[in-house]
């Protein structure tokens, strides 16, 4: 059961990851569809909620580990702030408004790249606190 | 079971070569999905789109490879599985998926890269996309390998 959730956590923080660099691809002006940004948004979708309830799950389920230890409350801070940091970069991704089909998006490259960066950076940080577990 | 391992009984020390390693799996990982799309548009006709899928190995795929391979061998060699024969499988699954996989890689983006000197989208991009779709089967494959850790 272990192996499993965490095999489940691991991947769905592939997917977030996945998100970043293809959203990174559109901030250095990759053109972009709206049916490559609703997979890319499925990708972080799946990916938050499974790092979020697998990791919880982890949490309770792992001796050794509370949900009330540093480095777990430190993720979920950081894990609500890339998902504050997914919303604006999503904003700035359709903010010529909501075209259909294959239809180009034209977005906010100066809004995306920072969020975005502002996301990779914060998403970096979240890593980092998974392996090094501060005050563990 | 591993449990002690994840709760923090590994050493500090080999806590950065770890994070480099994840972290550039991720990149690593997030560059092969990016190249499937751009392959995946090359295929349904959009021929600019081999030159980015092309960008994004470069960019993304080897910088995130060069890094999780690196990191491979750091904390293969801190946590002394050099000494210890035979290796455990998932070992062997790792190495195997990296090793076997940018080669993989390189054939998808030589074949993508004739295809794009054509100027085409014919069988070439599909086998690039195909080829690229199954080094992600085989990412996903090391990941449960790398998280499981089968004997």
């Amino acid at each position: 059961m272990y192996h499993f959730l965490l095999f489940v956590h691991v991947l769905t923080a592939f997917c977030m990851a996945a998100t970043i660099v293809i959203y990174s691809a559109f901030a250095l002006g990759a053109p972009a569809t709206d049916r490559t940004t609703f997979i890319a948004e499925r990708l972080w979708d799946v990916g938050g909620l499974g790092t979020l309830v697998f990791g919880v799950w982890l949490s309770i389920y792992v001796d050794g580990i509370e949900i009330w230890n540093a480095w777990v409350i430190i993720a979920l801070v950081l894990w609500f702030v890339a998902f504050g940091l997914q919303r604006q970069a999503y904003v700035a991704m359709n903010a010529s408004g909501s075209p259909t089909g294959t239809t180009l998006l034209t977005p906010d490259r100066a809004g995306l790249s920072r969020f975005n960066a502002l996301r990779a950076l914060v998403f970096v940080l979240l890593l980092a606190d998974m392996i090094f577990k501060p005050w563990a | 079971m591993g449990i002690a391992t994840f709760v923090g009984d590994r050493p500090h020390s080999w806590d950065f070569p770890l994070f480099l390693h994840v972290l550039g799996a991720m990149t690593l990982v997030g560059g092969v999905v990016l190249t499937l799309f751009f392959l995946v548009g090359a295929w349904r006709g959009n021929a600019d789109a081999i030159r980015l899928a092309l960008r994004s190995i470069g960019l993304a795929v080897l910088p995130g490879y060069i890094v999780m391979r690196g990191a491979a061998e750091w904390i293969y060699s801190k946590e002394g599985w050099d000494k210890v024969d035979p290796s455990p499988n998932w070992l062997g699954i790792g190495y195997g998926v990296a090793d076997f996989g940018i080669l993989l890689i390189g054939i998808a983006a030589l074949v993508a890269w004739l295809a794009r000197r054509q100027g085409g989208t014919g069988i070439a991009v599909r086998i690039a996309a195909l080829v690229i779709g199954f080094v992600l089967v085989m990412d996903v494959v090391a990941i449960w390998a790398m998280t499981t850790k089968p004997v």
